[in-house]
């Protein structure tokens, strides 16, 4: 994953610390000190947002456990493995992207910058319209 | 900031808290299934997971109620209601539920 997405293109800023941050940035400091306090309701949405993946990430986990413990083989030979596979490297990849967009979030707001940008959600998509397509061909072939 | 309604704190803060709880409930669901899927095939790893993934989801169902107010204390306070601390428990345990149910599917496949 890259870390060059906080471009200008971020919908949500702080109207309080706007144009506040640039002398406020430290080499030093951890990235939780600096700037200022952002508005409490972005920091709480902030939150919500990153338990909002979390919930994600365990219904993949959860799913790919459930896929390959209760749907009996496809006749295709290693596509059950193949999806379950794919589901939960999803969750962990949902999972691990939840605290770092979190976190990234955070910190932009601090500085008062515009919000990154995050790869989780196209990789979500494409992820979902893939599987679900799989599942389509799977259950046409064991159909004919 | 503004145009706060009064009460609007309480609302915001009732809200994550209510997200806590949402995951929570996700955790204890993940984790019966996993840990159901570790009891039936015998795999100690798995079912360890699934274990610590409820222990999870029973300590965040009890620090939704603590969060509420710590984050009430905190913005009191004038103090930012951030708890980094929690976020990252909660997302190295998901992570490593995900490294145990992705191990055992390729192993018990």
């Amino acid at each position: 994953m890259d870390d060059t997405a906080d471009g200008p293109t971020g919908e949500g800023r702080s109207p309080d610390d706007v144009g506040s941050s640039a002398a406020a940035r430290s080499q030093d400091s951890p990235w939780w000190e600096d700037g200022t306090d952002p508005d409490y309701r972005f920091s709480l949405a902030n939150e919500r947002t990153f338990l909002a993946w979390i919930r994600t990430a365990l219904a993949f986990i959860a799913a790919a456990v459930a896929l390959e413990q209760l749907v009996p083989s496809f006749t295709v030979h290693g596509v059950r493995t193949a999806l379950s596979v794919a589901l939960a490297v999803f969750g962990l990849v949902a999972g691990a992207g939840a605290y770092r967009h979190w976190m990234r979030s955070e910190r932009a707001m601090r500085r008062g910058e515009a919000l990154p940008r995050t790869p989780l959600m196209l990789v979500l998509s494409i992820g979902l319209v893939v599987t679900a397509a799989v599942i389509a061909v799977v259950l046409v072939v064991q159909a004919t | 900031m503004t145009h706060e309604p009064p009460g609007a704190a309480g609302l915001q803060v009732e809200r994550t808290s209510l997200a806590w709880a949402r995951t929570a409930l996700a955790a204890s669901i993940a984790a019966l299934i996993v840990t159901r899927y570790g009891v039936v095939r015998h795999e100690a790893l798995l079912t360890a997971s699934g274990v610590l993934l409820l222990v999870c989801a029973a300590a965040i169902g009890a620090g939704a109620q603590r969060r509420q107010t710590y984050i009430g204390r905190s913005l009191a306070a004038g103090r930012s209601p951030v708890s980094r601390t929690a976020l990252q428990l909660v997302a190295i345990v998901v992570v490593l539920v995900g490294l145990a149910s992705l191990w055992a599917i390729l192993a018990l496949r």
